[in-house]
C-alpha cells in the first residue's frame, strides 16, 4: 500500500522536474523511478540506497524526490537526508508487512541450455510421443520428405544413440538392394512423423559398430 | 578386412560418430588415421574422407565399366562428396560395353562411405563408394542403375539417375 501511495506523489513530482530539465531526460528519469520502486518492493531495505546514490546527478535528484513523495527541488537533496530516510524506513516497514511476491528462482547461466532443451523436448513430445529407444531395437521410422506427400519408411536396427537434449540422434543401419545404409535421425525433429519399436535384439553393447563387419543378414529386415 | 582389424585406429572425433572428416588435418589420408588421442581401443572406426584422386569406385550402371579410378574431383579442392561429379579413368570394364578400359569418363558419386549431412540434421552414409557414368551434360550413359541412391541427387539435378534407381535412400 505504501508503495502505491508513493506512486501518485512521484507522478506529481515529475512535472516540476520537467520544468527544470529538458523533456529528453524524462524517459530516463521515469525508467530510473520505476527501477527504484521495484528495488524497494523487492528488498524493502535501506541498504539499496548506496547503489542508487551512485547514479547520475540529474536522475538521482528526481528519483529521490519520487521516493520521498515530497515535492522538493533537486537542489535541496543534501539537506533532506534525514527526513527522507525516515520516510523510506516507513515505506520499507510497510512493504515488509504486506505480502511479498514469491521469489523467482534465479536462473544460473550454466542451467539455461538444460532448461531450453527440456522446453523444446516437451513441445516436441506433445506433437509426437517418442518411445524409449535403446541400441539393439529394431525400429520403423516414418519421415516426411520435402515436397512429397507420402512418408518415407525406414526399418532398421539402432546401432547407436547419442543423447544431446533436443538433438538426440539414433543411427539406423539397414540393407537395401545389396548395399548397407546407415542413417542418423534426430529423434525430436518435426520431419520424423512416427517412430515405432518393432522388436528388440539382445546386445551387450551401447554402440553396435561391430555389425559393420558382420554378415548382412544381421541387419536385413523385411519391410 | 584383416588389415582393418589389425590397425586399431580411433578417430579423434569418435565421441560423436556424426562429425565428418573436418577434424582430420591431413587431406591425403584416405582411409585410416593414426590416433592422436586414444579415447578407447574398442573404437575400430575408420575416418572416412572425400572421394579424391586415386579413389577406386564401383560402377553401378550397365555402361560397361566395372571399376573407375578418380583422377579429378570437380568443384572441390578437398574431394568429391555424395552427389558430386568426378572425372575418372576406367580401370576394369566388361568386354562388350559402351566404355572400354582406359577411357576417361565423367561420373556422379551415388554412394559414398563418407557421411553427407542433410539440412534437417540427419546424415546418410553407405558402405561402399559407387559411381554412375555420365556424359558431360550429366545424363547417364547406361540404362539401368543398381542399388540405392540418395535423394541428394535431386538437388544436384541428376533427375534421370533418380528415375532409373531401384531404391532411393
Amino acid at each position: 500500500m505504501a508503495t502505491s501511495s508513493l506512486l501518485p506523489h512521484s507522478l506529481l513530482s515529475l512535472p516540476t522536474a520537467s520544468s527544470r530539465f529538458p523533456k529528453t531526460s524524462l524517459p530516463i528519469s521515469s525508467i530510473s523511478l520505476s527501477l527504484n520502486q521495484i528495488s524497494i518492493s523487492r528488498s524493502g531495505s535501506v541498504a539499496f540506497q548506496p547503489l542508487v546514490r551512485r547514479g547520475r546527478d540529474s536522475t538521482f535528484g528526481i528519483a529521490r524526490a519520487g521516493e520521498t513523495g515530497k515535492e522538493e527541488t533537486p537542489a535541496e537533496t543534501g539537506g533532506d537526508e534525514g527526513s527522507s530516510e525516515s520516510v523510506e524506513e516507513e515505506s520499507s516497514v510497510a512493504v515488509a508487512v504486506e505480502e511479498k511476491p514469491p521469489k523467482k528462482p534465479i536462473v544460473k547461466l550454466n542451467e539455461i541450455i538444460g532448461i531450453l532443451n527440456k522446453k523444446f523436448i516437451e513441445e516436441a513430445e506433445i506433437i509426437k510421443p517418442v518411445p524409449d529407444i535403446r541400441p539393439g531395437d529394431i525400429v520403423e521410422i516414418k519421415k516426411q520428405k520435402a515436397n512429397r506427400r507420402r512418408l518415407a519408411l525406414y526399418k532398421g536396427i539402432v546401432i547407436s544413440k547419442s543423447s544431446a537434449g533436443v538433438h538426440t540422434t539414433i543411427r539406423i543401419r539397414y540393407m537395401t538392394s545389396g548395399t548397407a545404409v546407415e542413417i542418423v535421425f534426430p529423434v525430436y525433429s518435426p520431419t520424423i512423423k512416427e517412430i515405432k519399436v518393432v522388436s528388440h535384439r539382445d546386445v551387450r553393447r551401447a554402440k553396435l559398430f561391430y555389425l559393420r563387419e558382420k554378415l548382412p543378414r544381421f541387419y536385413t529386415f523385411k519391410k | 578386412m584383416a588389415a582393418r582389424f589389425l590397425s586399431k585406429s580411433s578417430s579423434g572425433c569418435s565421441l560423436l560418430g556424426a562429425l565428418g572428416t573436418t577434424l582430420v588435418g591431413v587431406g591425403s589420408v584416405a582411409r585410416e588415421t593414426t590416433s592422436k588421442l586414444n579415447y578407447s581401443d574398442i573404437f575400430f572406426q575408420q575416418q572416412r574422407t572425400f572421394v579424391q584422386m586415386g579413389t577406386n569406385l564401383k560402377v553401378v550402371d550397365n555402361s560397361g565399366a566395372k571399376r573407375v579410378m578418380c583422377i579429378q574431383a570437380l568443384k572441390s579442392k578437398k574431394g568429391a562428396k555424395l552427389g558430386d561429379i568426378i572425372i575418372g579413368s576406367v580401370k576394369e570394364a566388361q568386354p562388350r560395353g559402351k566404355v572400354k578400359k582406359g577411357d576417361v569418363v565423367y561420373g556422379v558419386v551415388v554412394r559414398a562411405a563418407m557421411q553427407r549431412g542433410r539440412c534437417d540434421g540427419s546424415h546418410v552414409r553407405f558402405d561402399d563408394n559407387a559411381v554412375v557414368v555420365v556424359n558431360k551434360q550429366g545424363e547417364p550413359i547406361g540404362t539401368r542403375v543398381f542399388g540405392p541412391v540418395p535423394h541428394e541427387l535431386r538437388k544436384k539435378k541428376h533427375v534421370k539417375i533418380l528415375a532409373l534407381a531401384e531404391h532411393i535412400a
